[in-house]
């Protein structure tokens, strides 16, 4: 069967899922990306990938309880499916292939 | 914080529920009020603000990025959609083609956000000010009573028996009163705090359609009370109050919040207040105040009942009436003329030098002298609006015409006019929109300093503040500024991008299109720059002039405000007595010079005035006003008012022995001309004190404005001045620095005796500077305007001559390929600037006169008119006109004549 293709933040996305757990929603999800990613990130471009992993059948959803906190809305909880584990693997395998025997000075021209 | 600030903008979750998708918008939701939540725990600012820019960054997102990325499978797929599709691609390449011309875009924006952030700012403060209702029910029907005496004209305060003489009247629904403000210490014995209190008669909160939010208001039963114990009274305990019932009052929301913590349980508690117990009836809601007209309302924390007596004479009480249902101001204003003439005709010993009462309705007669500078300020800013549209219209109008060949070929090979015209548009559209976003920021800035300049004196001060309508207006101007910038150039487009642009190549031979009325534009806007330039210079140099006064006192001294109790020190003798003693033990205290006691410190809260008489055979009122202030020994030695003549006050005399006073060397010029030695001579002082003596003559001290002489000075033993209280001011002269002293005199000031609570610790220093704040902030205001007005005028100079220099590139050209040198290329086109700075700068010096009244009262040390500013600002209006106008020239002359030739062929 073949993946579906992905873009470079929803593999972001995937991979702060597999990171987060079960427990993983908008908020952490968020956090979790500006923690690591160097540049800003949009929280409405995060919430459209999420709809995208999820529209690809690579991600599901749940809704928790409503909290008082929240206004009474409810977290919507993300977890990776099996298929978005495989899509994962595959491109860490792929990402490792390609990396393998590449080193790459920090400034090009400049030995470093 | 106020509730609303606790919960996310209602109009942002509107906005989130209608742009989200059914599937997303509980969790989007969710989690932008949880996360909201969180800001609000860490205490982050603006988070109100975050939530408006998360939620319109997910609206935008939800509005172009579903439609652009998931045309065949999104829900969404409308015709909607696709319009919205449309459109930001049709963004996406307006801002495209806009970052490519960045320095163009952001100059646009820039003269849009000059505009509109001083405009946005400025209407918030009117409507703030001027033109926003009280919050009283139909506050339409509430007037302000003036009387009008002889020499006291248009005074805000009525006598206790002219209230009940108009009540009798029967000329409105309801007619209340109130005393003026006063501070009183308040709290238990142990914890005495300062607070500020207001008496007002029963029927006021009725009157005004106001309940307490907890508790019950006023009742007449109130007055009812057993009267004291005489014995009682008398004795003052070292610690306690005076014993007796206890007065009802009425708590202030936030001193309710402050003092008591909110605590629901606190009606009917017993507390202290001016030195007797006093008991808590009722909470007044959140953000009542009473507005009397007569002085800007501060907060006051603590509302006492006011019964009417029976006096004439004095003329304190604010009154405020509600018309009869279907009544007018006319109407009632022909009632109260009646009741006047038959009050001076009943008493024609007190009204000798006539009476008349006057009313308006309140708002009026808050707002009455604060309009006419208020407008002033709106003409200016909206002159200055109108400049920078016309300036950002003209630069995307002469922009336009660099792309008309453009337009032309894309319009020959097939491209729809309305494709063209939309181009534009948009692009205008993300200009006004940068135009609105820096034009809030600018807003908001501006209402902030605006907050800063306005003087305390101006009622309903402390409601300006940043508010998001701010955003509204500037988007609204913005929206007008998009008619001019995006209008103006479609119907260019409209009418040329045809073969016949092409046709004609662009080159007319010299003609200049449109430039008689950009001239006339550009000439108003040099015109402009020397008005706001005259103003501005006129304001600094009163400014500088202002701060070398010579103020009659030196104003290094620190002030201590201690609340005074009438009750407790209920006899000139016991007054003395404390006063005497506070003195003496801050005296004790290691560093400190002198020290003395006054009830009004120079350029402090407003002037105590009454009346003074040399001629003692007259009986009634008074010719003459004069400040009055009560002093004890030391306080001319203290803040260093030189003594002219005789001595300073005693502490025997303190005590109210003898009637003594200390004029003015004003007042003796006024009352005394040509006498050499006044001492010993006898006045008549106000209705207090029936004649005294003088004993002493001091140097005029300006204790009302900075830059001129008010009124004659009259200083009486404190004792005397204050029979039921107020607040007493010790000043304090140190060795060194007197600041970090404070914490030891406050405390020598608490053990000179019970019941005093220090209210305040200030320098005289900062008085003086916040008498000349309002000089200093105008200065600010009209610096700020003048800065804009000629930077605007600089790039209007530049853009027309830039234009005409464009337009005459090819005349240009050949006459530089047939010899004419880089001189008379310059020349040629500097006639015009020259031209137009030389009618202009007259008009300007004309203007500059025409309204230099308005700044009239500001001006200290010079001239109404000052030739020195006029020439200053003149001179200041041609450097930057010239350098308008060089750039553009040097450009056209540095040009290569062949390029030239061959683009414009």
């Amino acid at each position: 069967m073949s993946t579906p293709p992905l873009g470079e933040l929803e593999q972001l996305v995937l991979l702060t899922l597999v990171r987060l757990g079960p427990e993983a929603y908008g908020v952490p999800i968020v956090d979790e990306l500006r923690k690591h990613v160097r540049r800003p990130v949009l929280r409405p471009s995060v919430y459209l990938a999420l709809r995208r992993l999820e529209e690809k059948g690579l991600i599901r959803s749940r809704m928790g309880e409503p909290e008082a906190r929240r206004g009474g809305r409810a977290r919507r909880y993300f977890e990776p499916t099996s298929l978005g584990n495989r899509v994962l693997r595959e491109s860490q395998r792929t990402l490792a292939g390609l990396w393998d025997g590449v080193a790459l000075s920090r400034k090009p021209g400049r030995p470093g | 914080m106020p509730r609303e600030a606790l919960s996310p903008p209602a109009s942002a979750l509107w906005l989130l529920a209608r742009s989200l998708p059914s599937a997303d918008r509980e969790m989007v939701i969710g989690d932008l009020v949880e996360l909201f939540a969180d800001r609000l725990d860490r205490r982050q600012r603006f988070s109100r603000l975050w939530f408006c820019g998360q939620a319109v960054l997910f609206a935008v997102s939800a509005a172009f990025g579903r439609a652009r990325r998931e045309p065949a499978r999104s829900p969404w797929r409308t015709r909607m959609g696709r319009f919205f599709g449309h459109l930001g691609s049709g963004f996406h390449h307006a801002v495209r083609r806009l970052r490519y011309d960045w320095r163009y875009a952001a100059g646009v924006i820039l003269i849009l956000a000059v505009g509109i952030g001083p405009a946005a700012a400025m209407w918030s403060v009117v409507d703030r000010v001027l033109l926003r209702p009280l919050d009283y029910r139909h506050p339409e029907q509430l007037g302000l009573i003036r009387i009008h005496l002889g020499q006291i004209s248009n005074h805000p305060g009525l006598s206790h028996a002219e209230v009940v003489d108009v009540r009798n009247a029967g000329i409105f629904e309801s007619v209340e009163t109130e005393l003026r403000q006063s501070e009183v210490s308040f709290g238990p014995a142990t914890n005495l705090v300062s607070i500020s209190q207001i008496g007002f008669t029963t029927g006021m909160l009725p009157m005004l359609g106001v309940t307490p939010v907890m508790g019950r208001d006023f009742t007449e039963d109130d007055f009812n009370l057993p009267a004291p114990p005489q014995a009682a009274v008398a004795s003052v305990s070292t610690t306690g109050s005076v014993p007796g019932p206890p007065i009802r009052i009425l708590l202030d929301y936030t001193a309710w919040q402050t003092h008591f913590g909110g605590d629901p349980n606190v009606i009917n508690r017993l507390t202290e207040f001016s030195g007797r117990p006093a008991q808590i009836i009722g909470v007044l809601p959140r953000g009542f105040r009473l507005v009397t007209g007569r002085n800007v309302p501060r907060r006051i924390d603590v509302y006492s009942p006011l019964r009417l007596g029976e006096v004439r004479n004095s003329w304190q009480f604010p009154t405020l009436a509600r018309l009869k249902p279907g009544g007018t101001f006319e109407q009632a204003q022909a009632g109260l003329d009646t009741l006047a003439a038959t009050l001076r005709s009943e008493y024609p010993q007190v009204y000798d030098s006539g009476l008349r009462f006057t009313i308006a309705p309140i708002l009026e007669d808050m707002t009455r002298a604060t309009a006419p500078a208020l407008r002033a300020a709106v003409a200016g800013v909206l002159l200055l609006l109108l400049i920078a549209f016309a300036n950002a219209t003209a630069l995307v109008v002469a922009r336009l015409r660099t792309r008309e060949r453009d337009l032309a070929i894309r319009s020959a090979i097939g491209a729809s006019r309305p494709i063209l015209v939309g181009e534009v548009v948009l692009e205008s559209v993300v200009l006004a929109i940068g135009g609105a976003i820096a034009g809030s920021v600018l807003a908001l800035w501006s209402v902030v300093a605006i907050r800063e300049m306005i003087p305390r004196t101006v009622p309903r001060w402390d409601d300006v503040a940043v508010e998001w309508n701010l955003v509204l207006y500037a988007g609204a101007l913005a929206f007008a500024g998009l008619v001019c910038l995006g209008l103006l150039p479609m119907w260019k487009v409209m009418r040329r991008a045809t073969w016949r642009t092409l046709g004609s190549s662009s080159v007319q031979a010299g003609r200049a299109e449109g430039t008689l009325a950009r001239l006339v534009l550009v000439g108003s806007q040099i015109a402009l720059t020397v008005v706001l330039g005259f103003a501005c210079l006129q304001l600094l140099r009163s400014a500088s002039r202002l701060n070398h006064v010579d103020l009659g006192f030196d104003p290094n001294v620190l002030a201590l405000r201690v609340p005074y109790d009438g009750r407790r020190y209920n006899s000139p003798a016991k007054r003395g007595e404390i006063y005497q003693r506070i003195r003496d033990r801050v005296q004790q205290v290691p560093g400190v010079l002198s020290v003395g006691v006054v009830t009004h410190v120079p350029l402090g809260d407003g002037p105590m005035l009454d009346g003074y008489q040399a001629d003692l055979a007259r009986e009634t009122s008074f010719d003459q006003s004069a400040n009055y202030a009560g002093v004890t020994p030391g306080y001319f030695a203290a803040v260093r008012i030189p003594m002219l003549q005789g001595r300073d006050i005693t502490d025997q005399e303190n005590t109210g022995a003898q009637k003594v006073v200390v004029v003015d060397e004003t007042l003796v010029r006024a009352v005394f001309p040509g006498v050499p030695n006044v001492i010993g001579r006898t006045l008549r002082l106000g209705w207090q004190i029936e004649n005294a003596q003088i004993v002493g003559v001091v140097g005029h001290a300006r204790t009302v404005e900075v830059g001129r002489i008010v009124r004659p000075q009259v200083y009486v033993p404190i004792s005397i001045l204050f029979p039921n209280g107020g607040a007493g001011y010790v000043t304090v002269r140190t060795a060194g620095d007197p600041l970090p002293m404070t914490r030891a005199l406050s405390d020598a000031v608490r053990d000179a005796g019970p019941g005093r609570a220090i209210a305040s610790v200030a320098m005289l220093t900062d008085n003086v500077a916040a008498a000349t704040s309002t000089l200093r902030a105008v200065t600010r205001l009209v610096t700020a305007l003048a800065v804009s007005a000629g930077l605007l005028s600089a790039i209007g100079l530049y853009l027309v001559i830039a234009f005409v220099v464009h337009q005459r590139r090819r005349s240009t050209a050949i006459r530089s390929a047939l010899g004419a040198t880089r001189q008379q290329v310059m020349w040629q086109h500097f006639k015009l600037g020259g031209a137009l700075l030389l009618a202009a700068l007259p008009i300007g010096a004309l203007l500059s006169f025409a309204v230099s009244p308005l700044f009239g009262a500001l001006v200290y040390g010079v001239g109404q008119r000052d030739p020195l500013s006029l020439l200053l600002a003149l001179g200041l209006a041609i450097v930057v006109s010239l350098l308008g106008i060089y750039v553009p020239v040097r450009r056209a002359a540095a040009a290569n004549v062949v390029t030239a030739l061959r683009e414009s062929v």
